[in-house]
């Protein structure tokens, strides 16, 4: 009886279930993995004997570099620590409950975001050239200088209008009263109704001449306020 | 100045290695800066806008950088104003009130795919969001990214007290929120 046989009935007497199980492996391996495993192994192999020559001391240390060395990284390791075991005792004395969240980022990000992130500048756009239409820009010229023009009409008007007021105040009053009183005596009366002026007693009874008492005495009654004027003369 | 940094500052000055260096510093902190405006904006593409913004201005303006300051001090300063930026633009777009912006917030929080009420990070995440915009800052920038209040004071131009105030007053507001909630 051969060793595999051997090995068979020894199962069977101890579990006859394991002993009908299929021995063929389960686990994968990739394609082609046992082919190149060789050329893999002696590249590797070469590699390492390259290192191996290279172990000759080229290079030089300082005096007592090794001797100081761990201290050296020690010391750094606890400074790159502070920073987070400070931030740690300040929470576990103000919220405590805290420290005890895991920090890891739980949001989610597209599969390879950073892998492939690329700034995009935005274009340059070429700058809008804004034609404009000649006739449109005379027409414009035009109504700004009839416009100019009111206004500087209107505005020489008033300046006229203001100057012509001031000269006759100005005249005015280099006049004296005496003048001002002649001009005023030589303007016509002939807004005036009244039959005439009594300016002295001769001139006022000689329109009289001729008339007789009774008539005269039907006349005054006739107009009181010549009465009156009549009486005080005489 | 950190020494890499200053090494790509110098590359960025060179026309030859400009975009090389632009590209580096990309790489560098983009994890760190869309974390923390995702913290902020919670939805992924508008995350994604801002981000891009921000690396705009940070080409625009890195040859005018001071140095007066670490590169991520400046990259996050830049990132924390396109952010206030955005949620100022989203809260004149919109028609609710400040009473509202909030759960404005916490809907996009329970909108994310991985969302998970019974899960305590999850209401954390709810808590921050029940918090005003600087108070959220400061925690998410002391919490998340473990900023010192020296450097955090030149991000958001305040005084290093009340950035301490700022974030205790932070933690016991979301500490109340998630055990009584």
């Amino acid at each position: 009886m051969n060793k595999k046989d051997t090995i068979l009935l020894e199962l069977q007497e101890i579990s006859p279930a394991v002993a009908n199980l299929n021995k063929g492996d389960v686990y994968t391996v990739p394609f082609g993995y046992f082919e190149r495993l060789p050329t893999e192994i002696l590249a590797i192999t070469k590699a390492e004997n390259l290192f191996e020559g290279a172990k000759e001391r080229l290079f030089t240390t300082p005096n007592g570099y090794f001797n100081d060395l761990a201290d050296n990284i020690l010391l750094k390791v606890k400074q790159s620590n502070n920073s987070s075991s400070d931030i740690f005792d300040e929470l576990e004395s103000v919220a405590p409950l805290l420290n005890s969240i895991d920090k890891k980022n739980y949001y989610a990000i597209p599969a390879g975001y950073f892998q492939n992130l690329a700034i995009q500048f935005p274009e340059k756009q070429a700058a809008k050239v804004i034609a404009f239409n000649k006739w449109k820009k005379w027409t414009n010229y035009v109504a700004a200088a009839v416009f100019a023009g009111v206004l500087a009409m209107g505005a020489i008007k008033f300046i006229d209008s203001n100057s012509s007021k001031s000269s006759f105040e100005i005249e005015l009053s280099k006049s004296s009263d005496e003048e001002i009183k002649q001009i005023l005596d030589n303007q016509s009366s002939t807004n005036y109704t009244f039959v005439g002026t009594v300016s002295d007693e001769q001139d006022g009874l000689s329109i009289f001449e001729g008339t007789s008492e009774e008539e005269l005495q039907q006349f005054l009654k006739e107009q009181p306020e010549m009465a009156e004027k009549t009486n005080k003369d005489i | 100045m950190n020494i890499d940094d200053k090494e790509l500052l110098q590359q960025f000055k060179e026309p030859a290695k400009k975009e090389i260096a632009y590209t580096a510093i990309i790489k560098k902190y983009q994890e760190k800066l869309y974390w923390h405006i995702r913290r902020m904006v919670i939805e992924h593409e508008d995350a994604n806008d801002v981000l891009q913004n921000m690396f705009i201005k940070v080409w625009k303006g890195l040859e005018n950088f001071r140095e007066d300051s670490q590169l991520y001090t400046w990259l996050y300063r830049i990132a924390t104003n396109e952010c206030l930026t955005f949620l100022e633009q989203q809260k004149r777009k919109s028609t609710v009130s400040m009473s509202d912006e909030e759960t404005g917030l916490s809907n996009k929080v329970k909108a994310d795919t991985n969302f998970d009420a019974n899960r305590l990070e999850w209401k954390l995440q709810l808590a921050i969001q029940h918090l005003p915009e600087k108070q959220r800052l400061v925690f998410n920038l002391r919490y998340y990214d473990e900023m010192p209040y020296e450097e955090m004071s030149r991000v958001l131009d305040t005084s290093e007290g009340a950035l301490k105030a700022s974030y205790h007053h932070a933690a016991k507001k979301i500490e109340d929120f998630i055990l009584n909630r």
